[in-house]
């Protein structure tokens, strides 16, 4: 599993380059997340557009991510598709992150 | 041994060893085999035993066989006239009696720091399925996860 990242201005977009993220791949995706937002911009937009699904091991993995922040580092998620966007909502976590319906919305919004 | 011979009334099976690695072929592999038994599965459906399926193998990897030997689990495919059953078959340890209830998700009003990384899975299964039913006798366990 890979992940990209670009930068743009203050801005890091990091994206998932898998069709998944599940209880295989969760240590390693927090591990590389890590690596990806460390002492960088201060906001972090994850792109997961390339993700059909994820399990409940993916969902704490990108919590655990966001809770691996530096200080006053904010992580907002983009491009969920449906089977991403259902597991988010029934486990309330749509409550808990911003989520952007497209990666250009969530870029938007940033330079905004 | 084959833990499905002659005592799930199978429309399919599928096989898998119980690690990690085995889960995700082993639930795409259903999803097609699902899809093949009825024709009328809404893709809502297929979703819905995708993410529930994960769940549970999730779980019998992780606790299933944590003092016993691993050995083969087996998914048993089932169709009736309005409802789909996947079968999860192992000898594994038994499953905690309470897990057959819905505990909730978790609670997610707590600092940031404290947001859980855990326990969403049996919630989510409870969720998506219609129904859950489990037996266990002589050492084997079917827990049924029942789909519209």
């Amino acid at each position: 599993m890979t992940l990209t990242s670009e930068n743009q201005e203050n801005l890091r977009i990091i994206s998932v380059d898998s069709d998944r993220i599940d209880a295989a791949m969760a240590i390693q995706f927090k591990d590389d997340m890590r690596g990806q937002t460390a002492e960088g911009p201060k906001r972090v937009i994850l792109d997961l557009t390339k993700v059909d699904f994820i399990d409940s091991s993916g969902l704490g993995a990108i919590v655990a991510s966001m809770k691996q922040l530096d200080q006053g580092q904010k992580m907002e998620l983009a491009g969920l598709t449906p089977n991403v966007q259902k597991v988010f909502r029934l486990t309330r976590m749509d409550t808990i992150f911003t989520l952007f319906p497209t990666l250009d919305d969530a870029v938007d919004a940033a330079h905004s | 041994m084959t833990l499905c011979k002659e005592r799930c009334a199978e429309t399919a099976i599928v096989r898998l060893q119980p690690d990690v690695s085995g889960i995700r072929p082993a639930v795409l592999e259903t999803m097609h085999l699902c899809r093949q038994i009825d024709a009328t599965l809404s893709d809502d459906t297929i979703d819905n035993i995708q993410v529930a399926l994960s769940e549970a193998l999730n779980n019998v990897v992780e606790h299933a066989f944590v003092h016993l030997p691993a050995s083969e689990v087996c998914l048993c495919i089932t169709c009736g006239p309005s409802k789909l059953c996947v079968t999860i078959v192992d000898s594994g340890a038994p499953l905690p009696e309470a897990l057959l209830s819905d505990p909730g998700m978790p609670d997610l009003d707590v600092a940031p720091d404290a947001l859980p990384e855990g326990g969403f899975g049996w919630s989510l299964i409870h969720t998506l399925t219609k129904d859950i039913a489990y037996q266990r006798e002589d050492g084997i366990n079917r827990l049924c996860l029942i789909f519209e």
